[in-house]
């Protein structure tokens, strides 16, 4: 249980580091952090954005964004007020949640782990829905001026 | 030879060893490129392996109605539950790629993350950095996709 407050309070700060660092003024506020007791995520529409993680630790760091938030979080990001969703916005959203996957298990708590990433898979829009087989799901969200992140990890034994 | 293409005879002899062993009867119908950056999957399951190493990207099994039907029915017999079928079709796929890593020749350092399972009706994979491949093998009257996304 600890490691889990572990992994939660280092993808808080690498969220952080990377919105507040990549994009200028901008501002992110971490909300509650739930435990998702039936293992299912549902997404109706916007993005699902999945990031494998192997070594000693197992799993995978889901990101959940509607479709207004990726594009308010896209055009921030690029510095630009994007009409649309298009393949610049996804780049950009696939480089966002790399480099904050990246960024949480790079921190000193995670080191001696040897966790490495997989690059990001993004699906779209759709009705979808993700189940975890034998392990609960811890959802983070996170909000911006316009938009709303949520995160889930899921890590097996 | 791209890094995609040097996947395709590991998969076709993880399939052979895989479901041979498993006692699955299939049928390898085309290899296509996708040259879009999406690509829509029919339901209904879907599962995301990533690739990491000198390759790195992902690997995404997806099946329709049909050869989910096949595949879980060949396996567990017709009356498991849905949640019994999701599970084996997690470890299923695990095990293909899993097989294909250990018979691709191009680099002995890849390992895969474990399976990331998606359920929906229509499923749009986005984002994709072509040319991908994609492999379709017949399973009973359904088809399996097998979509290769990996970059050196």
């Amino acid at each position: 249980m600890s490691f889990i407050i572990t992994f939660v309070s280092s993808i808080k700060r690498a969220v952080q580091n990377v919105l507040t660092g990549t994009i200028p003024d901008f501002e992110v506020t971490p909300k509650d952090v739930r435990v998702i007791k039936d293992r299912e995520i549902e997404l109706d529409q916007g993005l699902f954005i999945i990031v494998g993680m192997t070594g000693r630790i197992k799993g995978r760091m889901i990101y959940r964004i509607n479709e207004a938030s990726g594009l308010k979080l896209a055009s921030r990001m690029m510095m630009t007020d994007l009409p649309e969703m298009d393949d610049l916005a996804y780049s950009a959203l696939a480089e966002l949640t790399n480099m904050i996957s990246g960024n949480t298990l790079s921190s000193p708590d995670f080191q001696e782990l040897n966790v490495d990433i997989s690059p990001p898979t993004l699906f779209q829009g759709r009705t979808v829905s993700f189940r975890s087989l034998k392990i609960d799901v811890i959802q983070l969200a996170f909000e911006f001026d316009g938009g709303s992140i949520d995160m889930f990890i899921a890590i097996e034994e | 030879m791209s890094s995609n293409l040097s996947l395709i005879p590991a998969l076709h002899a993880a399939l052979s060893e895989v479901f041979t062993s498993g006692g699955v009867s299939y049928t390898l119908a085309e290899t296509t490129s996708i040259t879009t950056r999406t690509l829509r999957l029919p339901g209904r399951v879907t599962v995301i392996i990533g690739l990491i190493g000198s390759l790195r990207g992902r690997l995404i099994f997806s099946f329709d109605e049909e050869s989910w039907k096949a595949l879980t029915e060949a396996m567990i017999g017709d009356e498991a539950p849905d949640s019994l079928r999701i599970s084996m079709l997690n470890e299923l796929t695990n095990m293909l790629a899993g097989s294909m890593i250990r018979h691709n020749t191009l680099s002995d350092d890849l390992d895969i993350t474990p399976p990331t399972l998606l359920v929906g009706s229509d499923m749009l994979l986005t984002g994709l950095e072509p040319p991908v491949l994609m492999q379709l093998v017949t399973l009973g009257t359904g088809t399996m996709r097998v979509v290769i996304a990996a970059s050196a």
